[in-house]
């Protein structure tokens, strides 16, 4: 690894990340996913967010294309991070530790 | 408005007509329905299953590794298209590619019925590196296969290798309870669905209550045994339908699965034929006018007291009759057996070049129980023959296990039974005092309708040799030793046969 990739590994401040939440809207978890996920958000990465949010119900041909087969999940891009978070969110520190964020901010 | 005839109703009267109006209310019993069913057109699976699969309902398919679970979801689903069921299929362990090229091999070209939107095939890679944080359903999944069954108008489903899926849910009361809601939901859409399940030593603690679950439960199950591989196919629940509970062999052959069933149907048809001649007028009269069509003949006896020869005449006399013979040789070729017959007066070749005879020498070695029925079911289809010949059962053995040779006479016995083929069977015996009226080694002798048996005495200074009926079902056959001589003109019985 060389310097810069070590660089930007060690200083996640500075990622820009993008996340697609799947849910079936009108399900009971769908709500509180997409809360817990502002609220991460807004605490680990002030700014430096986009979300979308899919319906599958309304686009499974994007769910089926992520291969995202259960709901609530959140695919999270950006920085060269790929990575799915199965789940309603209510674990923060699993939320963190997914992007590399918990021991800065536990520290 | 119906009136009485006195000016008050007797009490008997109205005790009635409480009674009438009881009755009506509690008039519920119905004639009982069967479930609906769809026909799989898997070869012998519907005789199996007594009909089909339970329509708009779940069916599991276990097995272990290499059991044959996807070609099995496979081939349902070509021939649910077929007939005419779009179909949905979802796999979570093999790739599109994959799946393409094993259907392929069977020769379905499932990119075709892909591009006429009579398939969807769906193959998710499962991301075992995802990360969980608190709850999350099946939702999203069902949401997907609604959408393409919705697109295809898809009427059965296949999901194959969903202990796979479950894999991502750490403990076995959250799969469990995904289980029931994707269950729920095949339900709710009326689809006919198939799902597959790898069985593991330790995965029928987890996955157990799919069997509660499901209304269909089929076992696979692969075995070597001296390196001979048998298939076995056995249906341990269908809610609410007759089923065939034992375990059928099966094969997988090029042009998919054929099971091969022994049902209940088979032990009953057992109808008495017409007579018909040993084509020896002497040895008629020992066995009572001769042997009655699409009975079994067991001629057992030890080596060289003359079961080739008997069975050779009996094949003749038919073929000169123009019935058509199949003769299976387990113990010589075709040329060897020919140039023996015509030493001892037969002219094979003849009935041979006039389509009557058909020789088939069988190796037992060379194949599993199941892949000889197969083959010995597919020739006697394709001449169909008035009679077959087994030359030698005692060598059916050879294929594996004395159970394997059982299962696999019983078998051939009812393939015979059902399309009215009259079986002789030669039956090789050790020599030896006790064996004498033990007619068959092989245990099938209660399925045997008549049992001649052959041997050898000692006449002064020479070898005779001696024909006894022991059974003959539907006639008044001899119960005595006859002498006969093998001659160049064939079998001679030499005292007379008068009873």
């Amino acid at each position: 690894m060389n310097n810069f990739a070590e660089q930007q590994e060690s200083n996640p401040q500075n990622h820009h990340y993008t996340f697609t939440l799947f849910v079936i809207k009108s399900g009971a978890n769908s709500e509180r996913a997409k809360e817990n996920l502002e609220n991460h958000c807004d605490k680990w990465l002030q700014g430096r967010y986009d979300i979308k949010v899919v319906d599958v119900v309304e686009d499974f041909q994007t769910a089926l294309k992520h291969n995202i087969l259960l709901t609530p999940s959140v695919l999270v891009t950006g920085s060269g991070l790929k990575k799915v978070i199965h789940g309603d969110l209510s674990d923060s520190r699993k939320f963190a530790e997914a992007l590399n964020l918990y021991n800065e901010k536990d520290e | 408005m119906r009136r009485h005839k006195g000016a008050l109703p007797t009490a008997f009267g109205c005790l009635e007509k409480f009674m009438n109006k009881k009755r009506e209310g509690d008039n519920f019993r119905v004639k009982p329905q069967l479930l609906p069913k769809v026909p799989t057109k898997i070869k012998g699976l519907d005789e199996v299953l007594n009909g089909g699969l339970p329509e708009g309902r779940l069916t599991i398919v276990s097995g272990g590794p290499g059991a044959g679970k996807t070609i099995f979801g496979l081939e349902l689903l070509v021939r649910g298209i077929e007939a005419g069921n779009p179909a949905v299929f979802i796999s979570f362990e093999e790739s599109g590619k994959a799946m393409r090229q094993n259907a392929l091999s069977m020769g379905w070209d499932l990119s075709k019925i892909e591009k006429n939107d009579k398939l969807a095939l769906i193959t998710p890679e499962i991301d075992f590196d995802a990360v969980s944080s608190g709850e999350f359903h099946i939702d999203g999944l069902c949401a997907i296969l609604e959408g393409q069954a919705r697109r295809i108008n898809a009427k059965i489903i296949v999901i194959d290798a969903v202990d796979m899926l479950m894999r991502l849910y750490n403990t076995p009361e959250r799969a469990r309870s995904q289980f029931v809601t994707l269950n729920r939901w095949l339900v709710k859409q009326n689809l006919t669905a198939v799902m597959t399940v790898k069985e593991t030593e330790d995965a029928h603690t987890v996955y157990d209550y799919l069997d509660f679950m499901a209304d269909c439960v089929i076992k696979l199950d692969q075995r070597v045994h001296e390196q001979v591989t048998t298939r076995r196919l056995h249906v341990t629940k269908y809610r609410g339908s007759d089923f065939s509970n034992r375990e059928h062999p099966f094969v997988i052959t090029r042009q998919g699965i054929v099971v091969m069933p022994l049902t209940s149907l088979d032990l009953v048809q057992q109808s008495i034929g017409k007579l018909i001649s040993s084509s020896n007028e002497k040895l008629d009269v020992v066995l009572g006018g001769g042997f009655r069509k699409g009975s079994s003949v067991l001629i057992s006896g030890p080596s060289g007291s003359g079961k080739t020869t008997l069975a050779f005449m009996l094949s003749e006399g038919a073929a000169k009759r123009g019935e058509r013979v199949l003769y299976l040789s387990f113990e010589q070729s075709e040329l060897s057996l020919s140039s023996e017959m015509k030493s001892v007066g037969f002219d094979l070749q003849s009935q041979i070049e006039n389509g009557n005879l058909r020789i088939v020498p069988v190796m037992p070695e060379s194949m599993g129980m199941e892949e000889h029925l197969y083959s010995i079911i597919f020739k006697i289809e394709d001449y169909k023959p008035d009679h077959v010949v087994l030359d030698a059962i005692s060598a059916t053995d050879r294929i594996g296990s004395s159970q394997a040779a059982l299962d696999f006479l019983i078998r051939l016995y009812h393939v015979a039974k059902k399309r009215n083929i009259t079986c002789i069977y030669t039956n090789q015996t050790i020599s030896s005092k006790k064996d004498e009226l033990i007619i068959s080694g092989v245990g099938i002798s209660s399925l045997v309708d008549t049992a001649i048996l052959l041997n050898y005495f000692r006449d002064n200074d020479r070898i005779g040799r001696s024909v006894l009926v022991l059974k003959s079902r539907g006639t008044r056959h001899s119960d005595r030793y006859h002498e006969f001589r093998i001659t160049d003109e064939g079998i001679v019985i030499v005292d007379s046969a008068n009873n």
